[in-house]
């Protein structure tokens, strides 16, 4: 029993309260290293979400361009509306110039993925619109 | 002072040396690990009959079996049951013992365990000469030293111990005493260290629960978001969309440019085909010499890969980035 001493315990719980110390230590900064990682993974999620909100819904797309062709200033000038795999394709005919602007301003500003677009003019007053837009 | 080994170096039968400590007996250093055997003049004792059922009970009245007999001071008690329901009763200076180790060379982390000759020398056959002055003996089983002539012949304490096994009355004593840390302070001190490793212990396990509840967030915003496993696939996939993006806004840009284009004297723009990267234009002059300032603006929005002109009708095909 003379191996036991007080001060055999006294640094067994020094180095105790040290190692759970370093532990203690340890985990707060992971847990930091965590919460930051947390936060730039949210900021990325949000962006993502949001550029493919914007820029990756197929499903979305031909809603968004009929929503603006089948308003009552474009609707009577739609010739065409036609879907392949990936590609919706319109075609606008004889329509006037403000109102192409109109339409043109409308589609543009629409977050839809626009492949080509094809003004051609008719004459003086009208002219013909053909878009393309990726599904 | 010069203390006091009076044992030859000689190995018991576990391979560790006994040694005798006595005030007065001859110096033996010793490098290796040792027992060690502290005579009469380290301690005091009693046997009694005490009203204790239990050792630590009896632990209890020891200070009282020595009240007045022994000098004032702080000891350590040591209680011992015999077979007959006697105690025997220790009070030793520890101070004092650690001490006189210390002057005798040995240190603690050398000395394997401590005993009371009381346990170690009983029965004695012959007395064991304790320097040249004094003999260690049994009167009514208590082990004493007397003067030399008291005794006829003697044996020698380093062959009495290498003959004997040490029995299992170690004494609980602190071989690492320190100066500068008395024993209370000692005791702060462990309760001290205790209470920062419990507070630190249980800090550990907050924050290692707390570090679950973060990683267990992280896979909710992964599942939430469905974000790819590695950072290398959720940066293609950003880079992906982002390129997508930095495309379609330069289409329009570029689309909103072109329309804002009029040629000078009457001409206009016949024909626009617009995609990304590419643009292929015509325009209608309203003068021959116009197509050279409208090249030039032109050239700000795209750049022009080929023109070709027919009469009034100016052709142009570029790319943009």
């Amino acid at each position: 029993m003379n191996k036991f001493n007080t001060l055999h315990l006294l640094g067994g719980l020094f180095l105790l309260a040290l190692a759970m110390l370093y532990l203690t230590l340890r985990t707060e900064t992971r847990i930091d290293e965590a919460a930051a990682e947390n936060t730039r993974n949210e900021q990325l999620g949000k962006t993502i979400q949001q550029m493919k909100a914007a820029w990756d819904t197929p499903a979305q797309t031909q809603q968004r361009i009929d929503r603006i062709l089948g308003a009552p200033a474009f609707r009577t000038y739609v010739e065409q509306k036609e879907k392949t795999r990936n590609v919706y394709r319109v075609k606008v005919r004889d329509i006037p110039a403000g109102v192409l602007d109109q339409l043109t301003t409308k589609l543009l500003n629409e977050t839809v993925v626009i492949k080509q677009l094809q003004i051609t003019r008719n004459n003086d007053r009208n002219a013909s619109l053909t878009m393309e837009f990726s599904l | 002072m010069q203390l006091p080994i009076n044992l030859k170096p000689k190995r018991a039968a576990s391979g560790v040396r006994t040694v005798f400590l006595e005030k007065g007996g001859e110096p033996v250093t010793a490098d290796d690990n040792v027992d060690v055997v502290l005579g009469p003049s380290f301690y005091w004792f009693r046997e009694k009959m005490l009203p204790a059922k239990t050792v630590s009970a009896a632990k209890k009245l020891a200070p009282s079996v020595f009240d007045a007999i022994i000098p004032p001071g702080e000891y350590t008690y040591s209680v011992i049951r015999q077979k007959d329901g006697n105690y025997w009763l220790f009070a030793f200076d520890e101070a004092a013992v650690t001490a006189a180790l210390k002057d005798a060379g040995l240190r603690g982390g050398n000395i394997r365990n401590v005993y009371f000759a009381q346990t170690e020398c009983l029965p004695l056959e012959r007395p064991l000469r304790i320097g040249t002055q004094r003999v260690l003996t049994e009167a009514d089983g208590v082990v004493t030293l007397l003067p030399a002539g008291y005794a006829g012949e003697t044996a020698e304490p380093a062959d009495f111990f290498a003959a004997r096994a040490r029995s299992e009355h170690r004494i609980a004593i602190n071989l690492y005493r320190s100066d500068l840390l008395d024993k209370s302070s000692v005791r702060s001190l462990t309760a001290v260290a205790a209470a920062f490793a419990l507070i630190y212990g249980v800090n550990a396990v907050m924050a290692m629960q707390q570090l679950g509840t973060v990683e267990a967030r992280q896979e909710t915003i992964d599942n939430t978001y469905h974000l790819p496993q590695t950072s290398f696939e959720r940066d293609g996939l950003v880079g992906a969309l982002e390129k997508k993006q930095q495309r379609q806004l330069r289409l329009r840009e570029k689309a909103k440019a072109l329309f804002a284009l009029a040629p000078a004297n009457g001409g206009y723009l016949q024909s626009l085909t617009l995609s990304t990267q590419k643009a292929s234009l015509s325009f209608v002059l309203g003068d021959e010499k116009d197509a050279d300032a409208l090249k030039k603006r032109l050239a700000s929005i795209i750049r022009i890969g080929s023109d070709k002109r027919n009469g009034k009708t100016w052709t142009v095909e570029g790319t943009y980035e």
